[in-house]
C-alpha cells in the first residue's frame, strides 16, 4: 500500500511541477468581470465559446473573437443543444458570435461569412438580425444599392365572388429584400434575401378592391404597386319577360341579363349561350314547347349566378291584348278632369326654340339633327297644339352663336308669367375634359371651332339666359347632343331619382297618383308651380346620331313617345320615366337623364305637354271604350309597389355558415323596377351597414338576383329596397341569426396557457404582459392566462409549465426566457403539449435598439405561420388511430389538435337545391402523432368515439 | 460398540462425503463475477476507459474525472439473473440448470471539480461493487448403491470505498487515480458458502441416512488503485488507459463442520454427531488488471469507443493458514496451476437522440469477457444494449447485459465431468446528477 501511495503522491508532485492551466485572464469593466466561465476551464471547445461569449458582453471583442477562433478549431458546426462532454448540451454557436464579433470590429466581409456559415448549419433570430444589419452597413459604406426592389406579382384574379384572394409573387432587389407588406400586413420573412417569394390571402370586399404591395430592401428602398381586383358577389341582374308564344310554335323567352363584371354565359334550361363577357346580354331565344319548365340562368365573370324559373305561358303573342294606360276610373271622374284640362289649355302660351344642325363648317356633319327639329316641330303644332307662331327652327347656317344666343334672350325676356318654353337642341356638343362641371359642357353651334373654345355655347349661358330671368313659368331644355348630360353636372335627377318638389314629394304627378281624376289634378297642380327643366340625351358621354327612321335613337323615341301619348296632361318627367329612358337604354350605349338648372326659379314645377283637342278626343274616345277594363288594371298596377322573394329565406333563421346566399327576385305589374337595393343593417342602431345597389335597366316587370352577404356572428338584418319607376316602394326584411360553429370559434382554437418568463438582466412582467397581449390579440389561440403572479409563481421549466396548463385546462402552455441587454432583447419562446410536456415548436426573435412589442408582433407572426388553421377529413379509421388527409405539406405539427365534426344535414334551398346551411357537429378531438407529407395519424383523447367516425366527417386543427 | 459401528461405517462412506466435500472445495473461489459500474457505460458493452466522462468514471479511468467541468453525482443499482445449466457427464443425474437472481446496489458517487494552484482538480468519492459471490447449485450424486444429494449456497460480495483525484497535466493530456478500501467494516466484503450433502443408502441389509453440512465464511480486507491517464491527441479521439494495482487482501476465514449418520432399522443406534469449527487467518493476492481504450467521436451526438483490458489472473493466489499458496481458480497448488492472463475486448457506441426538451440516448455494445480456467481462458461472449432519458439536469440510463459462456469451467470438477453453459441477464439502471 505505502508503495502505491509513494507512487501516486510522486505522480501528483510531477503533475503540479508541470501542469499549466491556459487560460486568458478575466478582465473587470464597470465592476463587472468579464472573460469567466461557469464551470472549470479545461481548454474545451466550449470553455473557449462560454468564455468568448462573456468577453463580448463586456464589449471585448479582440478577445471574444480569439476565443470563438479558438473553440471553431476544435468544433465547427454551430447548433442547438450541441453535446459538450458526458450528457451535457450547450447551445453553440461559434461562427455566429465569431461574426458578431468581427461586425463590432467593423470587418464587414468577414462578419457576413460568418453569419452565413452559421446560418447554413442552424437558423437563429440572432444570427438573421446580424446578417441584415452587416449587410447593411457594407451596402451603405459601399453604396452597392442602386436600384429599388422589383415586384413581380403573380396576375391575381381580376374579378372575384370570394370573401379573399390569393396574392403571390415575387420580391427582388440587386441587394437584398428586407420587408414585404400586403396591404400593411407583414409577410414573414426571417433573413433578407436577394429574392423573396410571397404569397398570401388578403380579405377583399365587394367592389374594387386596391391591393398594395409594397416591398423594402435593406437600404431602405420602397417599391409599391397596388393591383386592383373587383369583388363581385352579387349575381347578375336577370330580367325575363312572360315567355311568350310566337306564331312558330316556340316559347319566346326575351329579356336580358346584366352585370357590372361581365356576362360570361346564359344558361336556358341547360342550353348554353356564350355571352362573351359583355355587361349586358340581351336575350331573346326561342325554346321548344316540350321543354318542362323555363330555368334561365346566369353566370357572371366572377362566377356569380342568378337563376330565374319562369311558368310556363299559357297564350299566344297575338292573344295577348294591348295594354295602355288609362286615365279614368268612372265617368264622373272624367267629367271633371276633363273640364279641369280644357281650363288648364287657356293658361299661357307655349313657346319653343328648336335647334338642329347637320352641316358644320369645321365639325364632322351630323345626319338627323335638322330632320330631328322638323319633326319635332311638326309634332308639337299638330298634337301638342304649339301655334306655329310660337316656334322658332333654326337650322345648320341659322344656328350660329349669335342667332341661338339672341334667340334665347328673346324668347326668355318675352316670356309672361303662365308661359312654357321649350328649347330644343340638336348638334353636335363637347366637354372639356380638364373641367368636367356644370360649366364644362358646349353646344357647338353652326360656326363653332374646332380648337376655340370661345366659339362653343356654354352650359352656363344657357343657364344664366335661361335660369335668371323672372318671367316664364316652365321652361324645358331638351339636348339631344354629346356630353349634353353636363347640364346636370351639379343636380342630376336621372330616372333613379325623381325629381321632388319643395315639400320634399315626388313632384311627377305619375308617382303620386292614385287614380285618373288624381294624376291630372296632380299634373295640373305641378303645372302651375315654375320649373327650369332638362331632359339630356344622355350623360356624360358620347350619344348617337343614328338611331330609326332617320332620327337619332334619343330623338326617335323622344318623338315617339309624344306621337304615342295619349294623356291629355303628362309631364316631362312622366314621359321620360314611363318609356323613353327604357326605350332609350333597352339599345344600350346612352343614358337619357332628366334634372333642373339649379336656380330659385324652379319650384318643383313640371313642363307638361297638353294634347290637342282633336288628338285627346281621340284618344279618349278610342281607348275608354275599347278596352276600360285593361285601363283600370293598368291604372291599379301603377299603385302597387313590387312584390319581393327571397328564396330559401324567411323573416327569422339560425343557420351556421359564414356567408349567405340571397335569391332575390323581385316583380312588378305596373310600370316596372326601378330602384333594387340589399342593406345590411346594424340591428342595435339601425345604421346601413353596407348597401348594395342593383342597378339594372328600369323598368322591367321582373329582376332576379344573388347576392352573397357575408355574415356576422349574432343576428344579421338585411333589407331588400325596391321601388317601381313611379316611386311605389316595397321593402322586404330577413334577419339571419348566425351561431358561430362550435368548430370555428375562438373558444375552438388551440388553449394556451402562457406561463411566466424567465428575464436575465430585467424584470419578467413586461415581457410577458406584452407577449400576453398580442397572443391574445393575434385571435389565433385561445389565450389563458391572468395569473396572480404573486401567489404562484412557477418556473419557465418545462415541465412546470406542462402542469401549470394542465390545472388550467389549457392544451398548451408557452413559456421561454428573454435575455435582455444593454442595447438588445432576445426572447426565446416554447409551445409546449400539456399532454406529455414534449415541446412542439421553438422560436425566436432578436433585436437591438428595438422595443418587447415589436419584437412580440414578430414573434405573433411567426406562431400563427407556424401554427395554421387547415380544415381537412378523415380518410381511413384504424384501430385506435384516425387518418386524416391533412400532413407535413399543410404545415400542421405533431402534437396539434384536430376537431372531428359532423357537417350535420344540409339544408338545401328546396327550389335552387342551394346548400343553404348545414347543422355541424362536434364529435370529438384529437391529437397529431404521426404526419407523412399529405396526411397525418390522430389519436381521439376519448377512444369511444373511434366507432363513430368514419370518412364521412371533417377535421379541423384547433 | 455402536460407536465404533459407526466409525465403521464412516469409512465405509467416507469416499462419499469426501467426494462432496471435494466438490465444493473447489468451487469456493470459482472466479468471483466481475460487476461493472453504471448503465451508460455498460450499455456501450463497457467500452468506457476512454470516455470515463461521468461520475462513474473513477471506476473506469479516474484519469477521466477531470473531464467534469461541474459537479456530478450518480447512482446505480442492478439486477441480475444468472442461469448455470450443469451437466455432470460422471454423474447425470446431478444435471440441471441453476439460477440465481439478486437485486443490488451497485455504485454511488459524488465528484467535485476545483481550481487549486491554478490548476484544474477534480475529487470523487465512490462506492462501487466490484465482484459478486451469488450462486445456488443443487444437485445429486449416486454412486452405486448409495445417494447423495448436495446443496450449495453461496452469496456475498466485495465492495470498495474509493476516494478518487485528478488533475489536469497538460492541456489535453489528464492523469487521476482512485485509492480503493476493501473493509468489510466500511462496506460489505464478505462471502458465505454453505454446503449439506444428505446421503441414503443400504449396506449388508441396513437403511441408513446421513447428513454432512458445512459452512464458510470469509471477510475479506484489503487496498488498491486505479490510476488512469486519458489523452486526447486530437479533438475528436480520446485515448485512455487504467491500471488496478494488484494488492494482498487478508481474509478471516470462519469455518463450522456438521455430520451426522442413522440407520432406519436400528434406531437405538445413534451414533453421535460429529461438529467442528476453526477460525483461520488467510490471505487473498488479487491480480493486476490494465486496460487501454480509444474513443473516437464522429459527431457531437455519436461516439464509439473500444478497449482491451487484461487481468493477470494467474497472480490471482489464495494462501491458507498453514502457508499453502493454491490457486483459487484450480484448488491446486500454485506450481500446478496453470491460470493464463484474460484478455477483454469490449467495443461500444453511443447515439444521442437530442430533443428540444430530452436526451434520448441509444447505446449498444459487445464484448469478449473470457473467464480464468486451468489452461486456457473460459470463453465468455456478450452484448449490452441501452437507452433512457435525460431531463434538464436528471439523466437516466437503463442498460441490459447478456454474458453467455458454453461448455465453460470443464476445469474443475474434472471426476465428474462437469461443464456448464452460462447465461446471465443483468438490467443496470443509473441516475445521475448534474449540479
Amino acid at each position: 500500500m505505502k508503495k502505491i501511495l509513494d507512487i501516486i503522491l510522486a505522480a501528483i508532485l510531477c503533475c503540479i511541477i508541470s501542469c499549466q492551466n491556459v487560460s486568458d485572464k478575466p478582465v473587470e469593466k464597470d465592476g463587472k468581470v468579464y472573460g469567466v466561465t461557469k464551470g472549470a476551464f479545461l481548454d474545451r471547445w466550449w470553455d473557449y465559446y462560454e468564455r468568448g461569449l462573456s468577453f463580448a458582453d463586456g464589449g471585448f471583442w479582440q478577445e471574444s473573437e480569439k476565443d470563438f477562433r479558438e473553440a471553431l478549431k476544435m468544433w465547427d458546426t454551430d447548433h442547438f443543444r450541441t453535446r459538450t462532454y458526458g450528457r451535457h448540451l450547450m447551445d453553440y454557436f461559434p461562427h455566429r458570435e465569431l461574426g458578431i464579433s468581427l461586425f463590432y470590429q467593423k470587418r464587414y466581409s468577414e462578419a457576413i461569412q460568418e453569419l452565413e456559415i452559421s446560418l447554413s448549419s442552424e437558423k437563429s433570430a440572432k444570427a438573421e438580425y446580424y446578417l441584415d444589419k452587416t449587410r447593411k452597413v457594407r451596402i451603405e459604406q459601399n453604396h452597392l444599392d442602386s436600384d429599388p426592389p422589383e415586384i413581380l406579382i403573380d396576375p391575381p384574379e381580376p374579378i372575384s365572388n370570394r370573401f379573399s384572394v390569393t396574392i403571390s409573387g415575387n420580391a427582388t432587389d440587386d441587394t437584398f429584400v428586407k420587408e414585404i407588406q400586403i396591404n400593411g400586413s407583414p409577410i414573414r420573412i426571417d433573413l433578407s434575401a436577394p429574392r423573396i417569394r410571397f404569397e398570401k390571402k388578403v380579405p377583399i370586399i365587394p367592389g374594387e378592391n386596391p391591393i398594395t404591395v409594397q416591398v423594402r430592401d435593406l437600404s431602405g428602398k420602397l417599391t409599391q404597386i397596388t393591383r386592383k381586383v373587383l369583388c363581385d358577389r352579387t349575381g347578375p341582374i336577370l330580367s325575363i319577360d312572360e315567355p311568350e308564344i310566337s306564331e312558330n310554335g316556340t316559347y319566346l323567352i326575351r329579356g336580358y341579363a346584366l352585370d357590372d363584371s361581365g356576362i360570361r354565359e346564359i344558361r336556358i334550361n341547360d342550353r348554353i349561350i356564350p355571352a362573351n363577357a359583355a355587361r349586358e346580354f340581351v336575350l331573346n331565344y326561342p325554346l321548344g314547347l316540350s321543354a318542362e319548365k323555363i330555368i334561365v340562368i346566369a353566370e357572371d365573370i366572377a362566377g356569380n349566378q342568378t337563376r330565374a324559373e319562369i311558368a310556363k305561358p299559357s297564350y299566344r303573342s297575338s292573344d295577348i291584348p294591348k295594354l295602355s294606360a288609362s286615365l279614368v276610373s268612372d265617368t264622373r271622374g272624367i267629367v271633371t278632369t276633363e273640364k279641369k284640362i280644357k281650363e288648364y289649355r287657356n293658361i299661357g302660351n307655349y313657346y319653343a326654340l328648336i335647334i338642329g344642325i347637320d352641316r358644320y363648317k369645321e365639325w364632322k356633319p351630323l345626319e338627323t339633327a335638322v330632320n330631328d327639329a322638323q319633326a319635332l316641330k311638326e309634332i308639337l303644332i299638330r298634337r301638342y297644339g304649339f301655334g306655329k307662331e310660337n316656334i322658332r327652327i333654326r337650322t345648320d347656317g341659322d344656328a350660329t352663336w349669335k342667332t341661338i344666343t339672341d334667340d334665347l334672350k328673346e324668347f326668355a325676356g318675352s316670356l309672361k308669367e303662365n308661359d312654357n318654353f321649350l328649347v330644343y337642341f340638336a348638334g353636335h356638343g363637347q366637354l372639356d375634359k380638364d373641367n368636367i362641371s356644370k360649366d364644362g359642357g358646349y353646344w357647338i353651334p353652326v360656326e363653332g371651332s374646332q380648337e376655340d373654345k370661345s366659339s362653343w355655347i356654354t352650359n352656363s349661358v344657357i343657364r344664366d339666359i335661361l335660369g335668371a330671368g323672372n318671367s316664364g313659368k316652365n321652361i324645358l331644355v331638351i339636348a339631344d347632343s354629346c356630353y349634353s348630360g353636363t347640364l346636370l353636372k351639379d343636380n342630376p335627377s336621372s330616372a333613379y331619382n325623381l325629381p321632388r318638389d319643395s315639400r320634399g314629394k315626388k313632384s311627377s304627378a305619375a308617382s303620386e297618383i292614385s287614380s285618373g281624376h288624381d294624376f291630372y289634378k296632380k299634373i295640373i297642380e305641378l303645372a302651375g308651380k315654375k320649373s327650369r327643366q332638362v331632359l339630356a340625351s344622355g350623360g356624360i358621354e358620347p350619344v348617337s346620331d343614328k338611331g330609326k327612321g332617320n332620327h337619332s335613337r334619343f330623338a326617335y323615341h323622344f318623338l315617339h313617345t309624344l306621337k304615342e301619348n295619349r294623356h291629355p296632361l303628362v309631364d316631362i318627367t312622366y314621359l321620360y320615366s314611363s318609356g323613353l329612358w327604357k326605350s332609350v337604354v333597352d339599345e344600350g350605349g346612352q343614358r337619357p337623364e332628366i334634372g333642373r338648372f339649379k336656380t330659385d326659379k324652379d319650384d318643383g314645377g313640371q313642363f307638361v305637354f297638353v294634347l290637342s283637342d282633336g288628338a285627346s278626343e281621340s284618344s279618349m274616345d278610342t281607348d275608354i271604350v275599347r278596352d276600360s277594363s285593361h285601363h283600370r288594371e293598368a291604372l291599379q298596377a301603377n299603385i302597387e309597389a313590387p312584390e319581393i322573394e327571397i328564396h330559401g329565406w324567411h323573416e327569422n333563421k339560425t343557420v351556421f355558415i359564414e356567408q349567405a346566399l340571397l335569391q332575390i327576385s323581385v316583380k312588378d305589374a305596373g310600370y316596372g323596377i326601378q330602384r333594387l337595393s340589399v342593406l345590411q343593417i346594424d340591428t342595435k342602431n339601425q345604421d346601413v351597414i353596407n348597401k348594395h345597389k342593383i342597378i339594372g335597366r328600369p323598368g322591367r316587370d321582373r329582376l332576379y338576383c344573388n347576392y352573397v352577404a357575408q355574415l356576422k356572428e349574432g343576428d344579421n338584418l338585411f333589407r331588400i329596397e325596391c321601388a317601381d319607376q313611379i316611386g311605389n316602394m316595397r321593402n322586404k326584411e330577413i334577419i339571419i341569426h348566425r351561431k358561430n360553429r362550435k368548430v370555428n370559434a375562438t373558444g375552438s382554437r388551440m388553449s394556451v396557457a402562457v406561463c411566466p418568463f424567465g428575464v436575465e438582466g430585467s424584470p419578467s412582467e413586461a415581457l410577458e404582459e406584452t407577449f400576453l397581449s398580442e397572443m391574445i390579440g393575434s385571435g389565433r389561440f385561445k389565450v389563458i392566462g391572468g395569473r396572480n403572479r404573486g401567489s404562484d409563481k412557477i418556473s419557465d421549466n418545462d415541465g412546470d409549465a406542462a402542469e401549470f396548463a394542465r390545472k388550467t385546462n389549457a392544451e398548451f402552455a408557452m413559456t421561454g426566457k428573454g435575455i435582455v441587454k444593454k442595447n438588445s432583447l432576445e426572447i426565446h419562446v416554447r409551445m409546449i403539449d400539456a399532454a406529455d410536456s414534449e415541446i412542439i415548436s421553438t422560436h425566436d426573435m432578436y433585436g437591438e435598439d428595438t422595443d418587447i412589442r415589436t419584437l412580440c408582433k414578430g414573434l405573433m407572426v411567426k406562431l400563427k405561420d407556424e401554427f395554421p388553421i387547415v380544415e381537412g377529413q378523415i380518410v381511413k379509421v384504424k384501430d385506435r388511430e384516425v387518418i386524416i388527409n391533412i400532413g407535413e405539406e399543410s404545415r400542421i405539427k405533431k402534437g396539434m389538435r384536430v376537431i372531428f365534426y359532423d357537417e350535420g344535414d344540409v339544408v338545401k334551398d328546396p327550389k335552387t337545391g342551394e346548400i343553404l346551411d348545414s347543422d355541424s357537429r362536434e364529435l370529438g378531438v384529437a391529437s397529431i402523432r404521426k404526419l407523412l407529407p399529405k396526411m397525418s395519424y390522430a389519436v381521439p383523447y376519448n377512444m369511444d368515439i373511434v366507432g363513430k367516425l368514419n370518412n364521412t366527417h371533417k377535421a379541423i386543427t384547433k | 460398540m455402536k460407536r465404533l459401528f459407526f466409525f465403521c461405517l464412516m469409512l465405509i462412506f467416507l469416499p462419499a462425503y469426501l467426494c462432496a466435500a471435494d466438490y465444493f472445495d473447489r468451487l469456493e473461489f470459482l472466479t468471483p463475477n466481475p460487476v461493472g459500474s453504471g448503465a451508460r457505460a455498460l450499455g456501450m458493452g463497457g467500452a468506457f476507459i476512454a470516455i470515463a466522462d461521468d461520475a462513474t468514471a473513477a471506476s473506469w479511468n479516474p484519469g477521466g474525472l477531470v473531464q467534469l467541468g461541474s459537479p456530478e453525482a450518480s447512482v446505480v443499482s442492478d439486477m441480475f439473473r444468472r442461469v448455470e445449466d450443469n451437466r455432470f457427464s460422471a454423474n447425470p443425474v446431478g444435471n440441471g440448470s441453476q439460477s440465481v437472481s439478486q437485486a443490488t446496489l451497485n455504485y454511488l458517487s459524488a465528484a467535485y471539480p476545483f481550481e487549486f494552484l491554478e490548476r484544474n482538480m477534480i475529487v470523487s468519492l465512490n462506492y462501487q461493487r466490484l465482484y459478486d459471490f451469488t450462486r445456488n447449485w443443487n444437485f445429486s450424486i449416486i454412486r452405486d448403491s448409495e445417494g447423495t444429494t448436495s446443496d450449495y449456497h453461496q452469496n456475498g460480495e466485495l465492495s470498495a470505498i474509493g476516494i478518487a483525484y485528478g488533475v489536469r497535466v497538460v492541456r489535453n493530456f489528464y492523469f487521476g487515480f482512485t485509492l480503493n478500501f476493501w473493509d468489510n467494516g466500511l462496506t460489505p466484503n464478505q462471502w458465505k458458502q454453505e454446503m449439506s450433502v444428505a446421503g441414503k443408502g443400504n449396506i449388508n441389509g441396513y437403511d441408513f441416512k446421513s447428513l454432512y453440512k458445512s459452512t464458510d465464511s470469509y471477510s475479506f480486507k484489503g487496498f488498491n488503485a486505479n490510476i488512469g491517464l486519458l489523452w486526447r491527441p486530437i479533438e475528436k479521439l480520446t485515448i485512455g488507459a487504467v491500471l488496478k494495482t494488484p494488492f494482498k487482501a487478508d481474509i478471516q476465514h470462519e469455518k463450522s463442520l456438521h455430520s451426522s449418520l442413522q440407520y432406519t432399522d436400528i434406531p437405538d443406534f445413534d451414533p453421535l454427531p460429529y461438529n467442528a469449527s476453526s477460525s483461520e487467518d488467510e490471505t487473498l493476492k488479487m491480480p493486476m488488471s490494465f486496460g487501454i481504450g480509444a474513443a473516437y467521436r464522429f459527431t457531437h451526438n455519436f461516439m464509439a469507443s473500444l478497449d482491451i483490458y487484461r487481468t493477470e489472473w494467474g497472480d490471482f493466489v489464495h494462501t491458507d493458514s498453514q502457508g499453502h499458496e493454491t490457486s483459487p481458480i484450480t484448488d491446486k497448488s500454485f506450481d500446478e496451476s496453470d491460470i493464463r492472463p484474460t484478455h477483454q475486448i469490449r467495443i461500444g457506441a453511443e447515439y444521442l437522440i437530442i430533443t428540444q426538451k430530452y436526451i434520448i440516448p441509444l447505446c449498444a455494445g459487445v464484448f469478449y469477457d473470457p473467464a480464468p480456467a486451468q489452461g486456457s481462458p473460459d470463453d465468455i461472449f456478450g452484448f449490452s444494449l441501452g437507452s433512457g432519458i435525460g431531463i434538464g439536469k436528471i439523466h437516466l440510463d437503463l442498460a441490459y447485459q447478456y454474458r453467455f459462456g458454453n461448455s465453460i469451467g470443464d476445469s474443475i470438477l474434472k471426476n465428474l465431468g462437469f461443464s456448464q453453459d452460462l447465461s446471465e441477464h443483468t438490467l443496470y439502471s443509473s441516475v445521475v446528477f448534474h449540479f
